[in-house]
């Protein structure tokens, strides 16, 4: 038998109370740490729900801004990039390229206590038929956000098909020299333009002459009386027009044949609406990206030397400029790219012009009488590279339409 | 000797009444957790099957026969028991103010394992009611399909 010291014996109770408190401290702190996994279990199970509610709220925004697009697009009138909301640009999107604007949606809606905010941005230079709609709800007492976002193609412009014709002057008459000799059009492979190396391909294309003889056909006599420009201005470049008569321009109805040729199904409006909005974020010559469309309302000369090879320019100028006779452009200007003078089927418009230096295409709804010594035109491949933008091959191109493979979420 | 008999058991006693009391908070604890894990697990579930339904109405009647009622503008209702709870699903389909937009209801409703596991400020889901509604909204703007992109 084995004999406690008595001291110890008298302690055995407060031994047994000791080791019980704390044998009941450690259940205790382990029942704690158990209760506090399983609370924030529960946490993480809350906020499931509410991230869920806040993503399903977001595609909800999302889906509610496609159809508000959708609607507007389908008024051509419509004002959606006629004003540009810096605020609204989200991270990543603030350069001067990129239009953006906050989009509301119909009040009778239950977001579940959400703040809902969406945003469409576009691109105007590079893409500007493609917006990028970025929807996101946010819950401010539940600590939930979500953000999803769709990319959508636009019917702001159109594609501009095959119709093109590669001639550094398109017109829908006949064109005619001040003095003999004293102009250039340089075809397409013209190895030099001024010079005397080989030139081989179309000079001057017009989409119209006119048949003096009324037989139905366009002569080489026709078409020698319509082209009345020198060999030495022709660079050897060759002359076409149709071979079968057309009907005559009719200035009171104008129906411009070239610039369906050029833009497609692109309207002026459209073409407006691009330049206006270039503008308006302030797009110029010098800035990064550099300012690729100008709709020119103004009667005045021109004189401003603008685009490059590389990053061709569009110039329009309109009915307005041209309300009386399209501006010139002045000898010394260069432009890199594409000039329309939208003449309104009046060669009178287009009488005395000037092209300066035009390095890609000039075209015009009418013919081009007596253009003025110095004008120099030269064909570019690339000219059209300011308002040709990528469109998918086959895509209506009048309807909203979602880009594939575009949809993203995120938090 | 007397006394320090009468000390163990008053000690012995105190002892007890302190186990007593730490085994009822233990066990009190223990079914809070257990509520708690199970409201948690409940909950979890019903936004399972809230996001199925709203990916079966989305995926279209062909591909999920269930949604041919919404596609239709009607409701659609379903019961399931998964974990020895009783799940009912509700879905229905309501017009906006746009006709090709339209707006999608969720509600999943069960018995909750307790009435007060729930979070105040939980808007998804009524405190203690057992039900989780899931809103969202589809519009018929098309996808285009095409071998080259922008």
């Amino acid at each position: 038998m084995i004999t406690q010291p008595p001291g110890l014996r008298h302690h055995q109770g407060a031994i047994t109370l000791l080791m019980v408190i704390l044998l009941v401290l450690l259940a205790s702190m382990v029942g704690l740490f158990t209760a506090r996994a399983v609370w924030t279990e529960r946490l993480a199970s809350n906020h499931s729900v509410w991230h869920a509610q806040a993503q399903y709220t977001a595609e909800a925004a999302l889906e509610t801004a496609l159809t508000v697009l959708e609607v507007t697009l389908s008024d051509p009138a419509n004002s959606l990039w006629t004003s540009h909301e810096s605020a609204q640009c989200a991270a990543g999107f603030t350069g001067i390229e990129w239009q953006c604007r906050g989009l509301s949606l119909d009040s009778g809606w239950d977001t579940q206590g959400h703040t809902v905010q969406v945003r469409v941005m576009r691109d105007v230079v590079r893409a500007p038929h493609v917006a990028l709609v970025l929807a996101e709800a946010r819950h401010a007492a539940n600590h939930a956000a979500a953000q999803v976002q769709q990319s959508l193609y636009m019917p702001t412009i159109a594609p501009i098909g095959v119709t093109h014709k590669s001639a550094p002057l398109l017109t829908q008459g006949c064109v005619s020299e001040a003095v003999a000799g004293s102009t250039r059009f340089c075809a397409p492979n013209a190895s030099s333009c001024g010079g005397s190396g080989q030139n081989v391909g179309t000079a001057i294309h017009s989409l119209f002459a006119p048949d003096t003889d009324g037989n139905g056909l366009i002569s080489l006599a026709e078409q020698q009386a319509c082209l009345n420009v020198s060999a030495a201005s022709l660079q050897g470049g060759g002359w076409v027009t149709p071979s079968t008569a057309l009907p005559t321009p009719n200035p009171a109805n104008c129906d411009s044949a070239v610039w369906r040729t050029v833009f497609g199904a692109t309207t002026p409006a459209q073409i407006q609406a691009l330049s206006q909005a270039q503008a308006l974020k302030g797009l110029s010559a010098s800035t990064s990206p550099a300012r690729s469309v100008y709709w020119i309302d103004s009667p005045n000369e021109w004189n401003q030397s603008l685009g490059s090879s590389s990053t061709p320019v569009l110039l329009v100028f309109s009915v307005t400029a041209c309300a009386s006779q399209c501006p010139r452009i002045s000898p010394s200007t260069k432009i890199v790219g594409t000039v329309f003078l939208d003449t309104q089927c009046q060669d009178s418009r287009a009488t005395n012009w000037h092209s300066g230096t035009v390095t890609g295409q000039v075209a015009m709804a009418s013919g081009l009488p007596n253009l003025q010594a110095g004008s120099q035109l030269q064909w570019l491949a690339n000219h059209r590279q300011a308002f040709d933008w990528p469109w998918p091959s086959g895509i209506d191109a009048q309807r909203v339409q979602r880009v594939r493979g575009s949809w993203r979420s995120g938090s | 000797m007397n006394t320090s008999r009468g000390l163990t058991l008053i000690e012995a006693l105190v002892a007890a009444a302190v186990l007593g009391l730490g085994i009822l908070s233990a066990t009190t604890l223990a079914m809070h957790s257990l509520n708690a894990g199970a409201a948690s697990h409940q909950q979890i579930t019903a936004l399972a099957l809230a996001n199925n339904a709203v990916e079966c109405w989305r995926s279209g009647p062909t591909l999920c026969p269930a949604s041919a009622a919404l596609s239709t503008g009607g409701d659609s209702q379903s019961s399931t028991t998964l974990s020895g709870t009783a799940y009912t699903v509700r879905s229905g389909v309501t017009p906006t103010a746009y006709a090709k937009l339209q707006a999608i209801q969720v509600t999943v409703s069960w018995r909750p394992v307790s009435n007060n596991t729930g979070s105040s400020n939980d808007n998804a889901m009524a405190p203690g009611s057992g039900q989780l509604v899931i809103r969202t909204r589809v519009a018929s703007v098309p996808v285009f399909v095409s071998s080259t992109s922008p």
